[in-house]
């Protein structure tokens, strides 16, 4: 029989055979995380993740691909899991991405790839992917230069949910205090708050500000704010386009394009740790054309007001 | 003038299709706008099958969830009316003590729910005396506070360590952030119903980072319902044994009362930041108007009370991007207490009869700690449970004025555990493609280790399909009761009762055909071995375990009950469901074949008593404006007889359908009001009744109207 100069590990007796065979597992452990076929398909280039089939997003998304030629958009299913491992395959040899809406933003940040720069998320706190936050909202300065100017209110309702924007309002708050607008939180923590805070806001403030938040998603609750305000005689301020449609007496906008023109400076700077809030400096102003339209009527108007 | 105003006025049709068209127009748009609410904000996610949020077109196992929309559409009022009205092959057969579950093929009398995994937020509400997880009134949750249910077909236990022979219902309870402000419910119609729930949620966060947010959400809930139950005429039959205390053995007849039932409950669920807690407390006291194990008919005496406490503890925490642990504690508290009167002048001369009155006391603590791990295209899960279990039997006999019958006490006090350690890794090499695959391992007293592997492969040629090969294997511990409750007179206890084990394979397939339509259906078969049942020892040798009587013989044993690993049953069958929703209807259909044969000793292989081989439900709901009208039906195919009757006919075979409308308005706060009529065509069904019953057939309940009106304030 032949000398069997290396014997095989499995065949080594004792502690040393269970060692080796545990560094056997260990290695082939390593090697199967190390070497899946992660960003097999990739490319480098500018990469836009969004969640597929969603349609409030699709602006944005487009406003970045007109800015962005070359980006890829890559959609998500919704599902967490799948869509990190998506992420990590598509983004290999990226370093920036660009992620709209709130559960994009997240998965992103679970795929632990480039540096994010989130769009589309109404209160970045919820989220907690490190990166740049694009502002929903327009530039709070202009927002209160156009409150005090053209509505000429100088005390007004921010209406919120306390468990989905809180850090919004705190914004609010010292934006406003800065610019000599007393604002007054109206928490909407259900649907007697809903009755009680507004009723009991509209007699003390000037005008109603609407944060992007469930409350102005809840057609009832909509409709019922903008019944009030508008027995109260108090305009109400959104800060989305349609909601000029749906019977809110002003909407200021931050733009799609400026949002992506912003969101692609700041990708030149992308923060790794922590979180950068980012406001968009342009300002559309959208009313309904008619005065007096219903909750549901008339068409809007748009005006720009200089970045 | 009136002429050339009629001219050139547009006819009154094209007027009015202008009109519904912008209306429509207006309103889509509107709607549209309305629907963006999710694109801003995180989406809610929970734990399902993996123990970690997935959507259905992932998840490794055949699933059907059930929206808090479609339970308030459909009236659902318990986790038994979802699985019958909405589920693609399970069942529930009710027999006015619990609602008894089955899937695809498989029931079994007398199983109480023992081998499907009840969960509520994932916490099991299987008690640890005999497995029993109740899915009606007895389960303590009122469909108000449930955000939404899971169903997931087969066994998927590989996380949880067993039980999930047929499945799993995962229970998902709504917050203090979905259900905010507070709500009061109150029901009442038919036949002395009445039910009250009232609930109060808060929500937020906390934190002094403008960009950092750490949630908090509180809800509490208190309830009670009672009802008289339906006044009952059912046939007579003469059974041959006293059921009356003047002698008579006519079983049937007209009775009041004994329907009855009453459940009191309390909940809470807390978070804050990495913690929360949930507890749920109350009781269930209910009347058994068919007088099972041979006692007493229409008394009103014969009572079940089913007690449940539990509170877990949980923190949830992330230790680095794509590293969590979660760890839980828990402490289950069951008291269960029977009481079945009997005519009996024989067994204590002088006494015209006596209440058999059985009560347990159990208690299950026990803790988990879970990680899950995420590296590119893997997500790992890895964790363990262990769980010490107590339980206490006292069963004796009580005459009618209250005195303890002599020589009739018997008291156990039995300790079990419970503890398993698993593993499963999700690997995505590709868009189109997942692969599953995990273990576990689990030791149980009384039973003994057992390892089970999954192995499920995804893949989606496209978004909206999705394909999905799956194996698993599951088993189920005996009981404590099963493997250890002994008085000797009627039972003995089997120390060396083994598991039950399934093993099944399956195909399943979900396509998302449009926004609006989804389509499912599987194909699978299933193979139980070592079914626990109850036999009656015919000779000393078919004693297991080396048991031998009080005078320490086996002869003595010959008749009692024991349980034994005594069946196989193989199983197969396919499911298919469609589904539809618009903005103003919805509409969904469920239909399911399966076949389940059971193979004892020595005996040709049968099928099983009690299971329907068809089952098909739907719906549909139209919502206008402020009214919303549904139907939802259920048919339930011919169940074969407990074969011990001799197989004379079927039971089964009707259609059942429960109508809801809701009118929505302001009286200062939003309030709801529902009217149900449930068993709308008051359609006399009936389900096989178990060996217990003097009868083969039980009826099921007829129709029944309830009002009620839900208040936010």
């Amino acid at each position: 029989m032949p000398e069997m100069r290396y014997p095989p590990l499995l065949l080594m007796p004792g502690p040393r055979r269970v060692a080796s065979a545990a560094a056997r597992c260990a290695l082939a452990l390593a090697a199967w995380m190390g070497t899946s076929p992660d960003g097999l398909d990739a490319a480098s280039g500018p990469v836009i993740v969004r969640m597929g089939g969603r349609g409030a997003t699709s602006t944005l998304s487009s406003a970045l691909g007109e800015k962005l030629p070359e980006a890829r958009i890559v959609e998500l299913t919704g599902d967490l899991p799948a869509d990190t491992a998506r992420i990590s395959r598509e983004t290999r040899g990226v370093s920036v991405l660009f992620a709209i809406g709130p559960d994009a933003t997240e998965a992103a940040g679970e795929a632990r790839g480039p540096a994010v720069v989130a769009l589309g998320v109404a209160n970045p706190a919820q989220v907690k992917t490190p990166g740049i936050y694009v502002s929903m909202y327009p530039n709070l300065d202009r927002v209160f230069e156009y409150v005090k100017g053209t509505l000429k209110a100088s005390r007004v309702g921010f209406v919120f949910s306390p468990a989905k924007n809180r850090e919004i309002g705190l914004q609010f708050l010292k934006a406003g205090s800065t610019q000599g607008v007393t604002v007054v939180p109206v928490t909407i923590g259900s649907s007697g708050d809903l009755v009680r805070d507004i009723k009991g806001a509209l007699p003390n403030v000037d005008a109603l500000l609407l944060a992007v938040d469930p409350v102005v998603f809840d057609p009832q609750s909509l409709e019922f704010i903008v019944q009030e305000a508008r027995s109260a005689n108090k305009p109400t301020v959104g800060f989305l386009e349609d909601l000029a449609r749906l019977g809110v007496t002003v909407s200021l906008v931050a733009r799609p394009e400026d949002a992506a023109k912003a969101a692609i400076a700041a990708s030149a700077q992308p923060v790794l740790i922590g979180k950068k809030r980012l406001e968009v400096e342009g300002m559309a102003v959208v009313t309904a054309k008619k005065a007096g339209d219903g909750a549901a009527g008339g068409e809007a108007r748009r005006a720009q007001t200089t970045p | 003038m009136r002429r050339r105003l009629l001219e050139t006025r547009p006819p009154a049709w094209a007027t009015l299709a202008a009109v519904v068209l912008a209306g429509g127009a207006r309103t889509l748009c509107a709607q549209d706008f309305f629907e963006q609410g999710k694109d801003y904000f995180k989406s809610e996610t929970i734990e399902g099958v993996s123990k970690h949020a997935e959507a259905p077109t992932e998840t490794p196992a055949t699933v059907t969830l059930v929206t808090r929309d479609e339970i308030e559409r459909y009236g659902f009022r318990t986790v038994a009316d979802v699985l019958n009205f909405a589920s693609m092959g399970n069942f529930s057969l009710g027999d006015r003590r619990y609602d008894l579950a089955g899937s695809r093929g498989l029931f079994l009398f007398e199983d109480f729910n023992t081998r499907i995994l009840v969960m509520l937020n994932g916490h099991s509400l299987n008690e640890p005396w005999s497995n029993f997880a109740d899915i009606g009134r007895a389960m303590l949750v009122p469909l108000d506070l449930v955000e939404r249910i899971e169903i997931v077909y087969g066994p998927s236990a590989l996380l949880y360590g067993g039980y999930s022979l047929y499945g799993i219902v995962n229970v998902i309870t709504r917050n203090g952030s979905s259900m905010p402000g507070g709500r009061v419910r109150l029901t009442g119609g038919s036949w002395g119903t009445g039910e009250a729930v009232a609930s109060w949620g808060a929500s937020g966060t906390y934190g002094a980072d403008p960009l950092v947010s750490h949630e908090w959400n509180v809800l509490a809930a208190a309830g009670y319902y009672r009802s008289d139950g339906e006044d009952l005429d059912l046939p007579r039959v003469d059974v041959g044994y006293p059921v009356d205390l003047a002698g008579g053995t006519i079983w049937g007849g007209p009775q009041s009362g004994t329907d009855f039932e009453r459940a009191p409950f309390l909940f809470l669920q807390a978070r804050r930041g990495d913690f929360s807690i949930l507890a749920r407390g109350g009781y269930r006291k209910r009347g058994t108007p068919f007088a099972p194990y041979g006692a007493m008919y229409g008394t009103g005496d014969q009572t079940l009370r089913d007690e449940k406490e539990f509170v877990e503890l949980r923190w949830d925490h992330a230790l680095s991007a794509g590293f969590n642990v979660s760890a839980r504690a828990f402490h289950d508290v069951y008291h269960y207490h029977e009481r079945d009167p009997y005519a009996d002048a024989v067994t204590y001369p002088g006494q015209p009869g006596y209440l058999f009155d059985l009560r347990t006391r159990d208690h299950d603590t026990g803790g988990e700690v879970r990680l899950t791990y995420r590296r590119g295209t893997h997500f790992l899960t890895g964790g363990g449970e262990y769980r010490y279990r107590t339980l206490g039997q006292e069963s004796g006999n009580v005459f009618f004025d209250g005195a303890p019958a002599p020589g009739s006490g018997i008291r156990q006090d039995v300790p079990g555990r419970f503890g398993v350690l698993y593993a499963q890794e999700e690997w995505r090499p590709l868009d189109q493609l997942s692969l599953v695959v995990g273990g576990n391992w689990a030791h149980t007293e009384p039973g003994s280790g057992k390892a089970q592997p999954r192995v499920a492969v995804v893949y989606k040629p496209s978004t909206t399909l999705s394909i999905k090969g799956l194996y698993g294997r599951g088993f189920r511990p005996p009981s404590i009761f099963e493997a250890s409750y002994a008085d000797y007179q009627s039972q003995i206890p089997n120390p060396a009762l083994a598991s039950e084990e399934i093993s099944s394979s399956e195909l399943s397939v979900l396509w998302k055909a449009s926004r609006r339509v989804a389509a499912q259906a599987y194909a699978f078969r299933s193979r139980l071995q070592g079914l626990i049942r109850g036999v009656t020892i015919a000779s000393p040798s078919d004693v297991e375990g080396g048991v031998v009587g009080p005078g320490g013989s086996r002869e003595e044993l010959v008749g009692l009950l024991q349980y034994q690993s005594a069946g196989d049953v193989k199983s197969s069958g396919a499911g298919a469901s469609l589904r539809f929703q618009s903005r103003r209807w919805h509409a969904y259909a469920n239909a399911a074949y399966a076949s389940a044969r059971l193979s004892t000793r020595g005996a040709p292989a049968e099928r099983l008593s009690g299971s329907p081989r068809w089952l098909g439900s739907g719906g549909v709901s139209f919502s206008s404006r402020d009214w919303t009208a549904s139907v939802g039906a259920h048919y339930v195919g011919p169940e074969p007889l407990d074969s011990s009757r001799g197989r004379l006919g079927a039971a089964g075979d009707f259609l059942e359908a429960n109508l809801r409308g809701s009118y929505r308005t302001r009286l200062v706060y939003p309030v709801t009001v529902h009217l149900d009529v449930l068993n709308l065509f008051d359609r006399a069904g009936t389900v096989a009744a178990s060996p217990v019953y003097a009868v083969p057939r039980l009826p099921i309940e007829g129709r029944r109207i309830l009002l009620g009106a839900d208040v936010r304030f």
